[in-house]
């Protein structure tokens, strides 16, 4: 198959982040086009890039880690709700980024899973949901959840980094020789990576939506 | 007054003692208006307009138990021919509103000096009715198409010329501007304002059935 | 699958993906139900609030309006009393002073339905201030020889404007014009409202001789009218040429 099921998703969100781009159709999430062209580069061109040709895409996914989690703390930080706990987490994301880049660099090297990395990365984002998600039941505001952008943000988050990193993170440590055994592991990853990139698409369409729901 | 062939006759319904006889006194001395009934509650003039009616009943709006609507609104029916103008401290146009739906063709304000009410009066005998912008906002709204009803009952809509009388109306001109923009008379614009307002009462009508008839 | 010890990894990887996978599904569903409820809480709450101040809006109309009506039809007698007066005494100086009482009494009804009118939050509208303030003026102006230019430019159609700045801005004109009845002497007024997207002009001028504003009536006047505009954070200027004129720009 030239393109799995995640990838898919993930080009239509681009198509749709496109289309929408010449219309009025704002996102709540800071800079999403971007992060959509990003993700999809990383995914579809550089991954795919590096694995034919160098035969390990690796280091284009320990690049796109750092980017993602940046970008997701970035996203519920820079935002005015969420006060509580803000600088504590600005700071804690800056010194994760510095090790992260020297890990990236010197540490566990370019073409290895930076496992350590990504632990604690998962870490600093689920620490951030978490505080976003206090901050979302003590918040007076009345909210669709329906189409708050960064809710279905967090549950794309929750869904992939609960799930398949794990065990992307744990792969050294499983000395699995049966190749049936990688084979389920890989379509766990698969079906994780769909429930991120479903997210995706669901806000890239949010704006339609919500126009929508808001005419009824 | 022999020169005046017309002689308006012309009742009171006010509670206001000194301001009912005042107003008497002041149709008598005006010529061609004939007041002799004045009343102070709107029960005693209900009873006794029915066997005496007038062209013209001036009624106040507030009254110690029923009020001026309902007044006019009973004596109505017993006088198809009476013409009601409400007499009012404040342009109150809820209540004066309420009013023309029942029946009334007209309003004077109390504050008026004499020689106004007495225009107004000889005004409504002659077909020309007064009204003011925010009457005329609540008019178009009442006319407009409620579309549970459309289909139910004959509508009387409002003649083109009608609308646009009121939609100038509603933006503050004056009579004399709008007659001047419709290249009609002052008085005709009154005449107009008379029948709108005739047509305002049987649609208040229809409505009432048609209310009645929903449930 | 022969090798026990694979089918053992594998258990392990299901779990430690399956497990995560419904821990997170239960979050996410806690925080939608919880968030939920909040919500229609805070509807509730917000509703109490405005039925709350519904019911304080319609007791505060009442006890208005029943004040009104009493003084109203107290001031109303007193009008009629001092007419009757008018026509049986004799005298000029007798007249004019009964006469006097007749146009007070008036002046008082006046201004107590320019209240009613401002607190009848029906009017909020711009429209609403320009039909009334056209009646006005051209009823004020009907005795005297002066010719009357009223313009509207822009819509005004559903532009909102409180009670509070209806009023403000009315009083303004009220007095504008009285000034000129008073001390202009000129042969013709123009008004003009202009409303664009955030902010409402108002322009009055006339041709007459000017206003001396030493004149304590006028000065007081003008500084009213400058109180009143920034009050609602508008600019007033006026301006002595060719005439007197003002000019009101007050933010909408």
């Amino acid at each position: 198959m030239l393109f799995e099921v995640y990838q898919v998703l993930l080009i239509v969100s681009l198509i749709i982040v496109f289309f929408t781009s010449n219309k009025k159709w704002e996102y709540d999430l800071p800079k999403f086009k971007i992060f959509i062209i990003v993700v999809c580069l990383a995914e579809l061109i550089f991954g795919k890039y590096f694995k034919y040709f160098h035969g390990n895409n690796l280091i284009v996914f320990n690049i796109f880690f750092i980017f993602c989690i940046i970008y997701y703390s970035y996203t519920f930080l820079v935002d005015k709700i969420n006060v509580k706990n803000k600088n504590i987490f600005v700071v804690l994301l800056i010194s994760w980024t510095i090790f992260a880049i020297s890990n990236f660099l010197c540490i566990q090297g370019v073409w290895n899973l930076n496992t350590i990395t990504w632990s604690s990365g998962i870490v600093l984002v689920f620490g951030i949901v978490i505080n976003y998600y206090l901050t979302l039941l003590k918040s007076e505001e009345i909210l669709d959840l329906r189409f708050n952008e960064k809710f279905i943000l967090t549950i794309g988050i929750l869904g992939v980094y609960s799930t398949s990193f794990p065990l992307i993170v744990w792969l050294n440590k499983i000395h699995a020789s049966n190749s049936f055994i990688i084979t389920t592991q890989l379509n766990l990853v698969k079906f994780g990576n769909i429930i991120l990139a479903t997210s995706y698409l669901y806000i890239a369409l949010c704006p339609i939506l919500k126009q929508h729901w808001s005419k009824k | 007054m022999n020169q005046k062939e017309t002689n308006i006759s012309v009742a009171i319904i006010e509670d206001l003692k000194e301001v009912a006889l005042e107003l008497k006194e002041l149709f008598n001395e005006a010529g061609g208006i004939q007041c002799n009934q004045v009343y102070f509650n709107a029960e005693d003039a209900i009873h006794f307009l029915a066997k005496h009616p007038v062209d013209i009943v001036l009624s106040d709006i507030g009254l110690p138990k029923a009020d001026g609507i309902t007044a006019i609104e009973a004596i109505g029916k017993s006088c198809p021919n009476s013409l009601f103008c409400m007499f009012t401290v404040f342009e109150d146009n809820e209540k004066i509103f309420n009013s023309l739906k029942a029946g009334a063709k007209g309003y004077i304000l109390k504050n008026s000096s004499p020689d106004k009410i007495v225009q107004a009066i000889r005004e409504l005998y002659n077909g020309g009715s007064p009204m003011n912008p925010e009457i005329a906002r609540k008019v178009i709204d009442a006319f407009s198409l409620n579309p549970k009803t459309a289909n139910s009952k004959p509508r009387l809509p409002l003649t083109k010329r009608e609308f646009e009388l009121l939609e100038l109306l509603s933006k503050g001109l004056l009579y004399k501007e709008i007659a001047l923009e419709l290249s009609i008379t002052v008085g005709t614009v009154k005449q107009h304002i008379h029948k709108i307002y005739h047509k305002l009462q049987v649609n208040n009508k229809t409505e009432a059935i048609n209310k009645y008839l929903d449930r | 699958m022969s090798d026990p010890e694979a089918a053992l990894v594998q258990k392990i990887i299901y779990t430690s993906f399956f497990v995560p996978l419904i821990l997170s599904g239960v979050l996410v569903w806690f925080i939608v139900f919880y968030q939920r409820k909040r919500n229609e809480a805070l509807l509730r709450e917000k509703d109490l609030i405005i039925k709350r101040q519904n019911a304080l809006e319609l007791e505060r109309t009442r006890i208005a309006s029943e004040m009104h009506d009493d003084i109203g039809g107290g001031l109303t007698s007193i009008k009629f009393l001092s007419q009757k007066l008018l026509r049986k005494i004799d005298g000029d100086q007798n007249k004019l002073q009964a006469q006097k009482i007749v146009s007070q009494a008036q002046e008082l009804v006046g201004n107590m339905s320019e209240i009613i009118w401002a607190m009848n939050a029906g009017f909020d509208t711009v429209q609403s201030l320009i039909a009334y303030v056209r009646h006005y003026t051209f009823d004020l102006f009907e005795d005297h020889e002066i010719k009357v230019n009223f313009m509207v430019k822009g819509e005004t159609d559903d532009v909102a404007l409180t009670g509070e700045r209806r009023r403000n801005i009315f009083l303004v004109l009220k007095e504008a014009l009285h000034n000129i009845i008073k001390h202009a002497n000129c042969g013709q007024v123009d008004i003009q409202f202009n409303i664009s997207e955030n902010q409402l002009e108002l322009f009055i001028a006339d041709d007459g001789q000017g206003m001396l504003k030493e004149l304590s009536e006028v000065g007081n006047g003008l500084g009213n009218m400058r109180k009143r505009i920034g009050s609602m954070n508008g600019v007033f200027n006026f301006e002595q040429a060719n005439g007197f004129s003002i000019r009101c720009t007050i933010p909408l």
